[in-house]
This record gives structure tokens, sequence and C-alpha cells, in this order.
């Protein structure tokens, strides 16, 4: 519990001291921190202080006597800021609500950067009016006459108050203070930002990359994809793996968008590393269920991550160097207030260190990956913006000239917002995707080559009209057309070439969508829309009808534009929350999905060469049910929240491969892969801290997943392959004092399922293992403990620079990172099973630095 | 995996290494299975049926042969029957294979019979065999020449002896990208270690046989070596290989063409 200013009594003589100085005074004689911006103080001098037992609030009462310098305590903290001149204190009392009703709205920014704010929420004091920042920052609000107290928050940001008399029509813009990092006289806090009670969006998590920037990382790179993977119903795909697992689903059924574009392959290196590089990262929202309506083509998720859209007021450069990378991100405005530019770059040097090693096998080895994102935006007039924004990224892994492999996604968006009125807002989007891979493999007589991309153009237009102070409907329309090269294998012999042209396949991926959020009443709110959807897949080319043993029974041709076939599905979607009381809250969910694009794949690691294939006659869009129910907290002043939600989710046309599959064939992918059902169940319990000098959060999920595929495993129901029982992650920051933030994760989930041998025999003079049921084994239980320290070395206001230690896996526990079965080297009579394990105490530094 | 060894060696740098240790674990028990190896070539004298059954994981790896089956086979429906000879191994010297005949094998032991059907498709020549440096000139390996028939759907196994010890490595080969081509392949076992004692070393005699198989033989081997049968646990879903036989045994039946070509490593 804080303790009162007023309870707080002090002992100071100060004389002629400015304002920096009296608060280190004051600090050091009492519980409280302040927080100040530093040109709002630096030029407040000539303090003096003459107080003997006398009440803080008095103290500081006459300190600012005079001066256009308000304070205020917040928990612990006493924030001090300039007055606002425009905006004289109101009366927060909203006795004289009209009935006249008029329309605020306008566009929620950084003060700092001129960054749009998403997800900002507003409240009206003395009213149960609120509203969410949308993602480029716009807000609408419709409010009876009259005068009103704002509380605009954000995480990250300091919550703000701003006084406001509604009676008329106005465009009301609002910056925002970030939060400790660019204050002065400083220990801290993020600032509270209350989940949103009201809001019927449930499963949803949202992640500030600042908010992140201090937990342990890999080598050295921070990761957004590895820190969704620490908040319940979201599991790794792997030791040390980007790759995730949401609510029982496979690991492409998360729709992952960059600035709204598909991202198809987010790893660099099998894995290890996410296509996203933090600099570049404003947000990234996290829908495990009850997805909006807007979003569609994926089953289990979306992780919608947002760029930056560049500083509009000042430039700046910043970046890191690590063990593994180097980043750099430079960023300004083109135009003041209006326009502005951003260019992040990272690239490993890992292949460095191959050149130096003394192997040859290894010194002709080539190993890299780098990330360019790039963006820009344009304010062309109050009503429109237009942001184009890029990303284009590759890895290289080749040994001498013998074999090669390259892959990457390049992607690109142009936008454009524009206010149609105060009520209506829209947003045009032309996007472009491309992911592909190039693998070499040269013999001593045949080089084989082996190309395949998939490549979309994709064009959005989405409306959100906010009808009136109880209804906001979204609307829009999505058309995507795919060209897919699904794996082509070339071959140069020695005596010609023989070209095995796989044609593209080309589909045409459409979406109509309205929703509506519905405040009913004070206590009930409701979201319910539709997304329909549709899937043409289009000549030209050969399609196929199989016979019951899976083999080619009937070849059709189809002329080019030809339509081959058409899926129609409707997905409803709808949510409601009832709110039990000021601090608490239910909710549920019904929402479908679809999804028309599938990632085959037979390796325990993320491969490059996995195949992206579009729905055929044969092969059918996959269709995920889910409900889902959730209680929700705030638990003093939402300073702890917590959370708990249950889901059922129900999965049709989930795909495996047939045993013995020939994955790198030319024949019809259709003849190679099985159909079947799954389901997935669980509960998942989020607790969090969410200030103050020590926050982190609990989480902890109870799960199961299952599937049920014609031909294996003798058709019964088995185990996922990411089927784990338990998961728990523990995140704890601690700021210990100025320069020092440290903080830790640990982790622990049931070993995932898996097939193991339960026999062997012998044939060809060789013993060879027998399998039974499939996924019927546990690797072993995994658990981890990551450290890190943060420490600040410099803190200036044109250069501020930090060192970070990390350790992974602090206790060196051997994790599983596979395991095989073999003829025993010391014993050749017998067989074992010998574990591989991969990161056992893994220290990392990087050095991070901006001006 | 090479992108699993150049990981390693990547992780070896940055001071950390993957490790492996050899670890317990409690396998099920599970039903013991018939295992047949059958075989028919177009060399005289050989057609083999070897049966034997399948063990629990903990059990060494001895698989005595298992006597008292009645064993035949059928030559485009004429009916042969196969003697035992040692405890599980049943033989005729009756016949010996033609290209394209049709064989089915019938094995009954106590209640349980099983039966497969194979075609021996037509013969490839092996030309030639030497020995050449591999892709990093650390370690030397066996390379065979064929001329690929222009009709389509070969498809070829190569068994490699060093002095006269098979080599466990399963080499595979069809045509589908290189159809009608005169080829020139490296049997690259893998071998990554200079003490390994697969290593063709100077001196050393080395036969390959080319066996030319049917189609459901060449899945067979495909999926042994691809779906995990040798405990790879890399593989996603290790599964049992696809045979051809029916009744609920393990193991092959293949009717294949043998070619043999032997050098002295230089």
């Amino acid at each position: 519990m804080s303790q009162k200013m007023e309870d707080v009594r002090i002992n100071l003589q100060l004389n002629d001291v400015s304002l920096k100085d009296a608060i280190r005074s004051i600090e050091a004689v009492t519980p409280f921190k302040f927080l100040a911006k530093a040109e709002d103080i630096e030029q407040e001098l000539h303090i003096h202080i003459n107080a003997s037992n006398e009440p803080l609030n008095k103290v500081l009462d006459k300190i600012f006597t005079g001066r256009r310098l308000e304070y205020k305590q917040i928990d612990q903290n006493i924030l001090i800021k300039r007055v606002d001149q425009k905006h004289a204190p109101v009366s927060q009392v909203n006795a004289n609500a009209g009935t006249q009703k008029y329309v605020l709205h306008g566009t929620i920014k950084s003060e700092k950067t001129g960054e749009t704010i998403i997800g900002a929420t507003i409240v009206v004091n003395g009213s149960s009016a609120a509203t969410i920042s949308n993602e480029y920052g716009f807000y609408s609000l419709t409010l009876p006459q009259g005068n009103y107290t704002l509380l605009v928050s954000a995480i990250g940001m300091i919550t703000r108050k701003v006084p406001v008399n509604v009676n008329k029509n106005l465009r009301l813009d609002l910056s925002m203070i970030e939060d400790a990092k660019s204050l002065e006289v400083v220990t801290v806090t993020s600032t509270v930002t209350a989940r949103s009670l009201k809001n019927p969006q449930m499963s949803v998590e949202r992640i500030n990359v600042q908010e992140i920037k201090n937990l342990p990382v890999l080598f050295g790179e921070r990761d957004v994809l590895k820190t969704i993977q620490l908040l319940p119903g979201v599991k790794a795909a792997g030791e040390g793996n980007s790759g995730f697992y949401v609510r029982g689903g496979a690991a492409d059924q998360n729709l992952i968008l960059l600035d709204e574009a598909p991202v198809y392959n987010a790893s660099h290196l099998l894995g290890f590393f996410s296509t996203f590089n933090s600099d570049a990262i404003k947000n990234v929202t996290l829908y495990k269920g009850g997805m909006p309506a807007q979003y569609g083509g994926r089953l289990s998720s979306v992780v919608d991550i947002k760029m930056n859209d560049g500083n509009n007021q000042d430039f700046s450069v910043s970046g890191g160097i690590g063990l593994i990378a180097s980043r750099l991100n430079i960023e300004g405005p083109i135009q003041k207030d209006r326009s502005s530019f951003l260019v992040s770059g990272r690239r490993t040097y890992a292949d460095v260190f191959l050149k130096v090693l003394g192997d040859s096998s290894l010194r002709k080895t080539q190993l890299y990956f780098y990330d360019l994102n790039a963006k820009t935006n344009f304010t062309l007039d109050e009503k429109n913006r237009l942001y184009l924004s890029a990303y284009f990224g590759r890895d290289k892994l080749s040994q001498d000239k013998l074999a090669g492999i390259n892959w990457g996604n390049a992607t690109s968006t142009l936008r454009w917002n524009h206010i149609f009125n105060k009520k209506l807002f829209s947003n045009t989007s032309l996007i472009y995707s491309n992911y592909d891979y190039k693998i070499n493999v040269k013999t001593e007589s045949i080089d084989y080559q082996i190309r395949s991309w998939i490549r979309d153009w994709n064009l959005k237009e989405e409306l959100q009209w906010y009808a009136n102070a109880s209804n906001t409907i979204n609307m829009g329309i999505n058309a995507i057309y795919h060209t897919i090269k699904p794996g082509e294998i070339s071959v140069t012999g020695n005596t010609g070439t023989v070209l095995q042209g796989l044609p593209d396949r080309f589909s045409l991926e459409n979406a109509l969508y309205i929703n509506n959020n519905w405040r009913a009443t004070d206590r009930w709110n409701l979201a319910y829309g539709l997304r329909v959807s549709s899937f043409s897949i289009l000549g030209a080319g050969d399609y196929y009808t199989l016979d019951a043993g899976g083999e080619v029974a009937d070849t059709l041709h189809y002329g080019r534009g030809e339509v081959v076939k058409t899926y129609v599905n409707p997905e409803p979607r709808v949510a409601a929350s009832y709110q039990l009381n000021n601090t608490s809250a239910l909710k549920a969910s019904y929402t479908r999905n679809t999804q028309n694009l599938h990632l085959i794949s037979n390796s325990t690691s993320s491969s490059p060469t996995d195949k992206w294939i579009a729905s055929t006659n044969i092969i059918k869009p996959e269709i995920a049910d889910q409900v889902a129910i959730g209680y929700y907290k705030n638990i003093k002043n939402a300073l702890y929240e917590l959370t708990i939600e249950a889901y059922y989710k129900k999965m049709q046309n989930q795909i495996d491969y047939r045993n013995g599959a020939e994955v790198f064939s030319n024949r019809p992918i259709e003849t190679q892969l099985l159909f079947g059902k799954g389901r997935a169940y669980g509960i998942e319990w989020l607790f969090k801290k969410k200030a103050g000098k020590f926050n982190g959060w609990l989480s902890y999920t109870l799960s199961k997943t299952e599937r049920k595929i014609e031909g294996i495993n003798n058709n019964d129901w088995y185990n996922a392959r990411q089927d784990r029982t338990h998961d728990i992650a523990i995140v704890g920051m601690y700021q210990l004092n100025k320069k020092w933030t440290l903080s830790a994760n640990w982790v622990f989930n049931t070993g995932e399922a898996i097939t193991f041998p339960s026999g062997k025999y012998k044939v060809d003079g060789e013993v060879y293992f027998y399998y039974s049921e499939r996924n019927s084994y546990r690797m072993p239980n995994y658990h981890r403990l990551d450290f890190s320290a943060t420490k600040q070395l410099k803190k200036g206001k044109r250069f501020s620079s930090e060192l970070n230690f990390s350790v992974f896996n602090v206790y060196g526990r051997a994790n599983a990172y596979q395991i095989d079965f073999q003829e025993s080297e010391d014993h050749p009579d017998k067989t074992e099973a010998v574990k591989t394990s991969l990161f056992t105490f893994v220290p990392s530094i990087s050095y991070n630095f901006k001006f | 995996m090479n992108m699993i060894r150049i990981l390693c060696g990547l992780s070896f740098i940055l001071g950390l290494c993957s490790c492996k240790k050899v670890i317990d674990l409690e396998l099920k028990e599970s039903d013991i299975k018939y295992v047949v190896e059958g075989a028919i070539t177009n060399e005289p004298g050989v057609c083999k049926v070897y049966l034997s059954q399948s063990k629990q994981f903990n059990e060494d790896n001895q698989f005595p042969g298992v006597s008292g089956a009645v064993v035949t086979i059928k030559d485009n429906g004429v009916e042969f029957p196969l003697m035992e000879t040692q405890p599980g191994a049943y033989e005729t010297k009756l016949i010996k294979g033609t290209p394209g005949h049709v064989y089915q094998l019938t094995v009954t032991i106590s209640s349980h019979t099983f039966t497969a059907s194979c075609t021996m498709p037509q013969p490839v020549h092996l030309d030639s065999l030497y020995i050449s440096e591999g892709p990093f000139g650390q370690f030397d390996f066996a390379t065979i020449q064929y001329k690929d028939p222009k009709d389509l759907n070969n498809r070829y196994r190569f068994v490699q002896y060093v002095n006269g010890v098979k080599d466990p490595a399963i080499f595979l080969e069809n045509d589908e990208f290189t159809n009608g081509n005169s080829i020139t392949m490296q049997l690259d076992n893998g071998v990554n270690k200079k003490d390994d004692p697969r290593n063709i070393r100077s001196g050393d005699e080395v036969t390959v046989e080319m066996l030319c198989l049917d189609e459901v033989i060449y899945k067979y081997w495909y999926s042994l070596d691809a779906g995990g049968g040798d405990g790879s646990g890399s593989i996603a879903a290790p599964a049992n290989p696809l045979t051809n036989i029916s009744g609920g045994a393990l193991g092959y039946f293949s009717a294949h063409t043998i070619s043999r070509q032997k050098v002295i490593a230089p």
C-alpha cells in the first residue's frame, strides 16, 4: 500500500537549488519517486524549501506556486507535468450532461516520436462510454453534451487525463508521453492499463515491444515470437524455436501479418530466430480465439504485427551489437509532423566465425541471414494519410559449391487511411507477399535444383463506422490472388537436361465481412458478425481424382483462368461480455475459421522446404469451430490482473502425410496425403502484475489436442505431436536501481507426444525398429530458467546506451531436442536410446545504443 | 541432415555443444510379429525366404529363424515348395527368376498365412564401378555408372560390400528426374570420421550390386529409410515401411534382377 503525501512529513532546508536537485533531496527522505519530462523541469531554478515536520503535499504546493507545473500522486510515484494552457481544469463530475449528442474523434500519438498508438483505451470519467484506438491510432466517441474528463491510457505510456467540454462535434488529437524511459528523474513503473472488461473481444494479448525489451534472450536477439510463447495457450515449437502452436493447432495455422502482409515463413535458421527485427516493430496483437471478422484464412491464431511508422519529430539512430548479429535502425521526419521514414536492418555474422575455424569443410560453409525493414508515411491532410512499408529477409546456407539453400520473404504494403467524417474511417491496402526457396545439390554427375514459391497480391478495403454511442460497425472486402510453385525439381545431367516443370498453381481467395460491436447495456456488450470466405482454384493446370489406394485414377485438364472448384464458407463470429462489477467480467465467444493454404511437413524442426499447398478438388478447406469462455478480474486498481479462459475447438479436414510419403517428388501431392479431423480443449490461467519495480506474470495451461486421420493409427484418435498436458511460464522483471534491470523466466512443459519404437526386427542383415501406435509416447518433460541483466550505461538527452547480459538455460538442463534409437556402439548386441540436447547454458551479451 | 550438421558446427563455435547421452526409456511391450524376408533373383539358385520374429527393444539383437513353416512360391501360376535348409531358412533351386514374371509367395506358420506378390522388372546393366573422392575430398566413395533405359519407372537399389562386409546404407534411385540418361552416382554412405570402419581404404575390395526393383519393393526400402525405421529421431511421425506382404507380417518379398561389379580401391 502506498502512503499518502499528506501523511509523509519531512524536514528539509534547501536554498536556491534547481528543481531537479530539490526532487532528488525529497526522494532521499521519502518513499516517493518523481516522474517528469526533462524539458519540463530543467528550466525551473531558484527553489527554496524550509520545512520542518511539514506534510509533503504542502511542501510541493509551496514549490510549485507560480510555476506552470502540477503534480499528482500515482501509487509511490509523483508525476510532475507542465500545466496545459489549452485545457483549463474542469470539474470531473459530470452532472451537466445534456441530451444532445456530439462526436469526439481524432488520432492518438506519441508526443516524442509522432508514432500513432494502437489500442489506447479512452475511458470517460463519470460515464460508461469508452473506446479503443484502432490500428492507425484513430478513435471516435459519441457523448451527450457536457464536461468530461477523458482517461487515456496505453501500454508503455503515462496515463493522461484530458478535460474536455463537449458542446459540438470535436476533433481532438491526443499525444501521450512515454513512461519511465523518456524521463529524467526516474525509477519506475510502466503505467497500469486495465484490460478492458467491457470489450467483448477475448483471447487477445497485446505486446508492446518496449515492454519486453528486458526479457532474457537467446544469442542476444530479442524476439517477439518467443515472448508470445510465454503466454498461456501458446506453445513453443521446439527448443529455442520461434515457431509456435496456439490452442492445439499446428504451426501453419497461425496467420502472421507484418503490416497486413502475410508472412509465410516467419523463421530464420531452422527456426531459432524469427524474421521480426524488434527494432522495427511497434506492436504485436495475438488473437487465440474470437478473431474479429477482418481476419481470416487460418484456423488457430492471428499474430498481427505492426511496424513503427518512423519518428516524425526527430532524427534518431539506434542499434545493437550482439554475439551473432548486429542491428541498425534509422528513422526521422521527412517533413516534421507530416511525414517520416524508417529503415531498419539486421545481419548475422556466424559465417565469419566459420571462416576462422580450422575445419576445411566448415570453412567453405556459408551461413547467414539478414532482414531489412523500411517504411515511410505521409500525412496528406487532416483526413488522408499514406503508408508504404516493406520487408525483405533472406537466409543463405551452403556447403562449398556442393549443396546450398537460400530462402526468404519479401512483403510490401501500401495503405491509405481516409477519414470520411467524424464517424467513418477507411483503410485501403494493396499488399504483396512472396516466400521462396531454392536448393542446389551437386553430385558426381547430376545437378539438382529445387525451387518453390508462394506469391500473393492482396487488396483490402475496410470501413470502421462509429455509428452511434452503442454501435461500432466494421466491414470490408478482401481479395487475394495466390500463385504457388509447389516445389519444382529440375535436373542438369552430364548428358543433358530433363526438366520437370510443375506448372504454377493459381487461386483466388475472397472475403466479405461485417461485424458490429454493440453496447447493449452498461453491463452487456456484444460483438457479432459474419465473414464469408470463398476460395477458387483456377486453371491452367491438371487436377486429379484418386482411387482408394491414393493413386491417380483420372487426370482432368483445365485451361487458363478456368475455375476448377470454388469453396464458399460462411464464418459466423459471436462474442459477448458481461460486466459483473467494477473489477470483473465474464466473456464468451464462438468463432468459425477456415484455411485454404496448408503447410505440409514431416520433419521435427521447421524446415524452409516445408511445402505450402493450396486447397484442390481433393484437399478440402480446413475448418475450425471454437467456443471459449473467460473470467477477467482486475485487482488493486488493475495493478494485478487475473484471466481464466477455457476453450473447445473442433477441426475438420486436417492433413497429414501418408506413411512412406515421398517428400521430394513431382508426383501429385494429393497421392502422399491423408485427411481427418482434430479436437483440442484446455484451460488457461494468467496472473499478471502490471506495474511497480517488480512486474511480470504467471501463466499455466492445461490442454489436450488430438487427431483422427483415416489411415493413421488404425483410424483411432491419437495425440497430435504438439499435445503437451501442462505448460507453465513464470516471467519476472525487477528494476534494481537506476542502472540495473534484472529479469528472469522459467518455463516448464510436459514432453510433446511422440512415436517411439515398441520393438525391433532384422531384415537385410540390419536391425530396424517396429512402431505401433502413433504419438503414444512422450518426450521427457522440458524445463529451463533464463536470466537477464540490463545495465544502463549512458542516459543522456542525445545519447543513451545499455549493455544486456543474458543466460539461456541457467541451470544447464539437458532438455531433449531429439531422441534416436540405434545399435549400441559399446554393445553391438544391444539397442539403445540416445538423447540429443541443444542449448545448455548459453550466455550472450549485447550492446544497444540510441541517439 | 546436412543442415543439422552445420548447425551443430555453429553451436560448437559459439561455445555450446549439442550433447548426446544414452538414456533409459520405458518402452511398452509390443506384440511379437513374424518377419518374412523373401527374394528371388535372375541369378541361378537363389530363391530364399527367411522367417524370423520381432523382439522387444531391450532384448539382444539375435533373431533366430522360425522352423516349421510351409513356404511355397508361384511362378506365373506354377507352384514350387521351398524346403527348410537351416532353422528359418527356406530355399528352392528349382526356379530361376525371369524378368516380367509375377511371383507369389505364401508362408503358413501355425495359424498364420502370409502372402505377397512381386513382378521381376527388366534388368539394367551396371556398366562400371570406380572409387572417387567424396564432396570434401576427405573420404573416398564407390561411384557407379549405368545407362537408364528410355522407358519410365526404373527403380534401383545399390548394395555395397567392402571386403565382403555389407554396408548398412540403403542407396535408392529412380528415374523420375533422369529418365534415359547416363547416370553417374556416388554411393555416399554419410561417413564423416577418419576412423569409421566403413571407410574405403586403399587395397579394399569393393563390390556393388545393382538391383532393379518392382515399385512395391522400391516403396518398401524408401519408406524403411525415410520413415524412421532406423530409429532416427528427426522424423516427425515414424512409421513401419509399406510392405507387399499381407497377413500382418513385417518384411518384404522382392523379385529383382542383379548386376554386379567389383573393384580394388587404389
